[in-house]
């Protein structure tokens, strides 16, 4: 999917890239700090071994406290702990740091640079930087995955969608050819036509409001090759601006008019459609007579499912679906904002 | 020897050499350690007399306790308690200064700040312009008897700061900017004489400004 690998590109969650770009901003900081100008020698070395100081608590903080402490809503925990190994490591720095850089660099003289309560307070502010820019970049990050979780998810249910569809359309052919009946035929290139659009409309996030109606209309006409006689199916429909909508939202709905209205065996079966497409709002309203079953619930099936969970993924907070069912007639309103 | 008027803020001009000056002293409280031997009448190798009182003993004499003593010069007695007044005589010149004795390691210090100089003859509205410096000296006490002291000369520390290998607060002075004047705290000071003291340069206390002194 296009999405897909939209996410792939701002994927940057790599370690590594990450802990270079920190200690980068780090050294360019520390540097700024430590340097009268023009950068002299004497700095960048003071400056790269006071970095390698800051490594074990910054590391600590980011790849141990976090995911232990901070990730598991140990908050107070985190706190007290970073700060209690910040201030531990900064003693280790005030104690050692300028020994060990003596007796390695025996011929400079690195005297005025950090008071040990600065030394402390750099410290202290480091880490607490690193841990804020690390949380933000796993914030992105995780915001990525998720919005990816979601389009996966989606062409999920695109696909559970598509079987389910032929798995009924094959049941209509079926009944057609064992009743030996002449609309087989018609209804084989009804049936294609919808794959058709099942497998090229499909792969576009959206599709314009007349397709699905199209669509909806080769549907009806393919059902109705196996409807009962006097069954009473009407589709109504007035769009204002054809706007676009995710393919094959609406479809579940009117499959399970059908098969659980009409074909449930009821005495004067109908179906209602009305689709209604004005001021940036999508109105659907579908409605059946069914044969009530006490031991069968419709729409409890794969399709109804299928579209509420499209619906929250899709249109999230932006949509309203209802469902009724009374006196053997079932009724299904949904509006969206589009 | 009543110190009411200000501390000559002088540097040691009257060496008429480059030594290294500084704001701060060059001792801490915990490094000052008095050195009784070092009390008495010396001539150094000119024959210039040099005489070196116990700032304490000084401070002690009823003439310098008549009246009510200032908070100032409480402080400053305090202060210089466990020091001595250095009084040079070369010719009809005649500088004091004060000096406090300190060790780092093995090694004795002195830090040299003017006092008074009767030969310096300064108005009040150019007092008010000095700013006192203080010196850094190498003390050795030698087997014969005889004290060597040297000044820390401005040229080993310009050698550090040519080849830039030293980060140490200070300013540029004079005229033309070619005086250095430390400005770091004493700490910083004694951390960087910790790491001189060890530093392998065999001129490092190479000085213009040094004298013998033997007992007159």
């Amino acid at each position: 999917m296009k999405l897909h690998k939209k996410y792939n590109i701002w994927n940057r969650h790599n370690i590594a890239t990450f802990n270079v770009i920190l200690w980068l901003f780090f050294f360019v900081i520390l540097l700024f700090i430590f340097s009268d100008y023009p950068i002299q020698k004497i700095d960048i070395i003071y400056t790269v071994s006071y970095l390698i100081t800051l490594v074990p608590p910054v590391t600590l903080g980011l790849y141990y406290f976090i995911p232990k402490l901070l990730k598991k809503e140990k908050n107070v925990l985190f706190v007290i702990c970073v700060l209690t190994t910040t201030l531990f490591f900064s003693f280790l720095n005030i104690s050692f740091h300028n020994i060990l850089i003596d007796f390695l660099f025996p011929d400079y003289f690195f005297i005025s640079y950090l008071k040990n309560s600065q030394t402390m307070l750099l410290f202290i502010t480091a880490v607490f930087l690193a841990v804020f820019v690390k949380l933000a970049e796993d914030w992105i990050y995780f915001n990525q995955k998720e919005k990816a979780a979601l389009q996966l998810e989606l062409s999920v249910l695109k696909n559970q969608i598509n079987p389910h569809f032929l798995f009924n359309a094959l049941n209509v052919l079926y009944s057609l050819s064992i009743n030996k009946k002449e609309e087989t035929t018609q209804a084989i290139l009804q049936l294609s036509d919808i794959l058709r659009y099942g497998i090229y409309e499909t792969e576009n996030e959206k599709i314009p409001l007349s397709k699905e109606i199209e669509l909806i209309k080769n549907y009806i006409d393919f059902e109705k090759n196996r409807s009962v006689l006097n069954a009473k199916i009407n589709f109504e429909h007035t769009t204002e601006k054809d706007q676009k909508i995710p393919p094959m939202l609406l479809l579940p709905l009117i499959e399970n008019a059908f098969k659980h209205g009409i074909k449930s065996g009821v005495q004067n079966p109908f179906v209602h459609i009305k689709l209604i497409e004005e001021n940036n709002n999508l109105s659907f309203n579908i409605s059946n007579n069914f044969l009530f079953n006490k031991n069968k619930t419709p729409y409890s099936g794969i399709g109804i499912q299928n579209v509420k969970q499209h619906l929250e993924i899709l249109f999230p907070n932006q949509h309203h679906l209802e469902i009724t069912s009374k006196n053997e007639k079932y009724s299904v309103s949904l509006t969206i904002e589009l | 020897m009543k110190t009411k008027h200000i501390i000559l803020v002088l540097s040691l001009i009257v060496f008429n050499s480059c030594i290294v000056k500084s704001l701060n002293p060059f001792y801490t409280k915990d490094t000052v350690k008095h050195i009784e031997s070092l009390i008495g009448e010396w001539k150094d190798n000119s024959n210039n007399s040099w005489t070196i009182i116990s700032t304490k003993s000084e401070f002690s004499k009823p003439e310098n306790n008549e009246g009510k003593i200032s908070k100032e010069e409480k402080i400053l007695r305090e202060q210089f308690k466990n020091s001595y007044f250095v009084e040079y005589k070369k010719k009809k010149e005649t500088s004091t200064f004060i000096a406090t004795p300190f060790k780092i390691g093995n090694q004795y210090f002195l830090d040299f700040i003017p006092f008074d100089s009767e030969n310096i003859d300064l108005s009040s509205l150019m007092k008010y312009h000095i700013i006192y410096t203080h010196s850094l000296v190498k003390l050795d006490m030698l087997n014969d008897g005889t004290v060597s002291i040297k000044w820390f000369d401005e040229k080993r520390l310009e050698k550090l700061f040519t080849e830039k290998k030293i980060k140490i607060k200070h300013k540029k002075v004079g005229v033309i900017k070619d005086d250095i004047l430390l400005t770091a705290t004493s700490e910083e000071l004694q951390q960087f004489l910790k790491k001189y003291m060890v530093s392998e340069s065999a001129e490092k206390w190479e000085t213009e400004t040094k004298f013998t002194l033997t007992k007159s």
